[in-house]
C-alpha cells in the first residue's frame, strides 16, 4: 500500500476514534485520585465561619467568595463581597472563569456547607488548588457570627478580639443585606474606601 | 496473510490508539470522563438518603467512615467499616465495584461524606447515596 493512502487511513480511524470519546473529556479529573484524597481530607481545605469573618473584616484581597447557592437565595442574603455562582452553573461551566488567579484562594459556600463539599472535590479534582470550603455554610455562618453572644462574667483578650471580629463582620452583614441589590457593589466599594481611610498611615 | 501484512502498519496504529481509549474510558485507578454528567447526581438532592430508607434498599452496602459503632450493631452483615483515607485501597474499591446494590456512605461529618460522594462518583461508581440525619433539609436546586 502506498504511504499517502496508509496515512490516509490512519487519519481517518483516528478521527473514527475521536468521534467515540465524550465531549466533555477535557473536564475530566487530572489530580490523581490518592493525591486528591490526602487533599480533600486535609483540614487546611475547610475554613470556619470565624476565619471568614475574619479574612471580611481585614478586606483580604487575596480571596473571593463563592456563593453556590441559587440566584433567589443569593439575592435575599448572602455574605459581603461574594459572588453567586449556582452549583449547577459551576459544575457545569468552565471553572477556569472562576479560579484562573492562583493568587485568590476562593472560598465557596452553601446553605448547609453540602454543596460547598461536593464543589470543593470537583474543583481540586481539576486541580484548581485555589479551592476551599467553608464549614457548615451560610446555616453556620449565621450562628456563629451574627447570632454570636457573649454571656459569662469575664472575657480573655482572645475571646475580646473574636467577639469584635465577629460584631463587625455581623454589622458589614447586615448593613448589606438590608440594601436593594443595585447598591450593594457600591457600598462593597464604599465601605473598602472608607476603612482604609480609618486606617490611617501615610501614603 | 499477504492482505494482513499490507495493513500491519495501519492495524498496529489502529489498536495503539484503540488500547489507549478502551483503558482511559475503563481504568478505575483513574477518573472517568465527563466530570459534569459524573456529579449531576447531587444537583436535586436525590443521592440523600435517610435512615429509615434503608430496609428498602436491595443488596445495599453500608460504608461506616463515622467513629460509633451503632451502624455495625444494627446493619452488621452489610456494613463495612473504612476510615475516610483508605476508602480508595483496592480491597475496598473491588468490594465496592463488587456491591449489586446501592452504596451508602455515612460519616460523623456529613462533609467527609459528601466528599467521598463526589470523588467515588468521579471514579464512575453509580448508586451511591449519602446517609444524612432525619432532619436535614434537602433544598432542590
Amino acid at each position: 500500500m502506498e504511504m499517502r493512502i496508509k496515512i490516509t487511513v490512519v487519519l481517518l480511524l483516528s478521527g473514527l476514534i475521536l468521534a467515540l470519546l465524550p465531549l466533555s473529556a477535557n473536564r475530566s479529573f487530572t489530580v490523581k485520585p490518592e493525591k486528591l484524597i490526602s487533599e480533600i481530607l486535609d483540614p487546611d481545605v475547610s475554613l470556619t465561619a470565624d476565619q471568614v469573618a475574619r479574612l471580611i473584616v481585614n478586606e483580604d484581597s487575596t480571596i473571593r467568595l463563592i456563593d453556590l447557592r441559587t440566584p433567589e437565595e443569593f439575592s435575599k442574603l448572602s455574605i459581603p463581597g461574594s459572588v453567586n455562582v449556582p452549583y449547577k452553573d459551576f459544575i457545569s461551566s468552565d471553572l477556569y472563569m472562576y479560579m484562573n488567579d492562583m493568587n485568590i484562594r476562593n472560598i465557596l459556600y452553601s446553605n448547609d456547607g453540602l454543596l460547598s463539599d461536593y464543589a470543593l472535590v470537583y474543583a481540586r479534582g481539576l486541580g484548581y488548588k485555589n479551592s476551599f470550603a467553608m464549614d457548615g455554610g451560610l446555616d453556620e455562618w449565621i450562628d456563629t457570627v451574627i447570632e454570636s453572644k457573649f454571656t459569662g462574667e469575664r472575657i480573655s483578650a482572645r475571646e475580646n478580639a473574636l467577639y469584635e471580629t465577629r460584631t463587625k463582620a455581623a454589622n458589614l452583614f447586615i448593613r448589606f443585606n438590608s440594601m436593594p441589590d443595585s447598591l450593594k457593589s457600591a457600598f462593597m466599594t464604599a465601605n473598602k474606601f472608607s476603612a482604609k481611610k480609618l486606617d490611617g498611615g501615610c501614603e | 496473510m499477504n492482505t494482513l501484512k499490507k495493513y500491519s502498519f495501519v492495524s498496529a496504529v489502529f489498536l495503539i490508539l484503540l488500547s489507549a481509549v478502551l483503558y482511559r474510558s475503563f481504568n478505575h485507578s483513574g477518573f472517568r470522563y465527563d466530570a459534569p454528567r459524573l456529579a449531576s447526581g447531587s444537583f436535586n438532592g436525590s443521592n440523600i438518603i435517610t435512615e429509615e430508607q434503608i430496609p428498602g434498599f436491595q443488596n445495599a452496602l453500608i460504608i461506616d467512615m463515622s467513629d460509633s459503632d451503632i451502624l455495625k450493631e444494627r446493619y452488621n452483615e452489610i456494613t463495612l467499616k473504612v476510615k475516610p483515607d483508605s476508602i480508595l485501597e483496592k480491597k475496598n474499591i473491588r468490594r465496592i465495584i463488587k456491591n449489586k446494590g446501592p452504596v451508602i456512605l455515612v460519616s460523623s461529618e456529613n462533609s467527609i461524606s459528601a466528599r467521598i460522594w463526589m470523588l467515588l462518583s468521579q471514579k464512575g461508581i453509580k448508586n451511591i447515596f449519602i446517609l444524612l440525619p432525619e432532619n436535614h433539609l434537602i433544598q432542590p436546586m
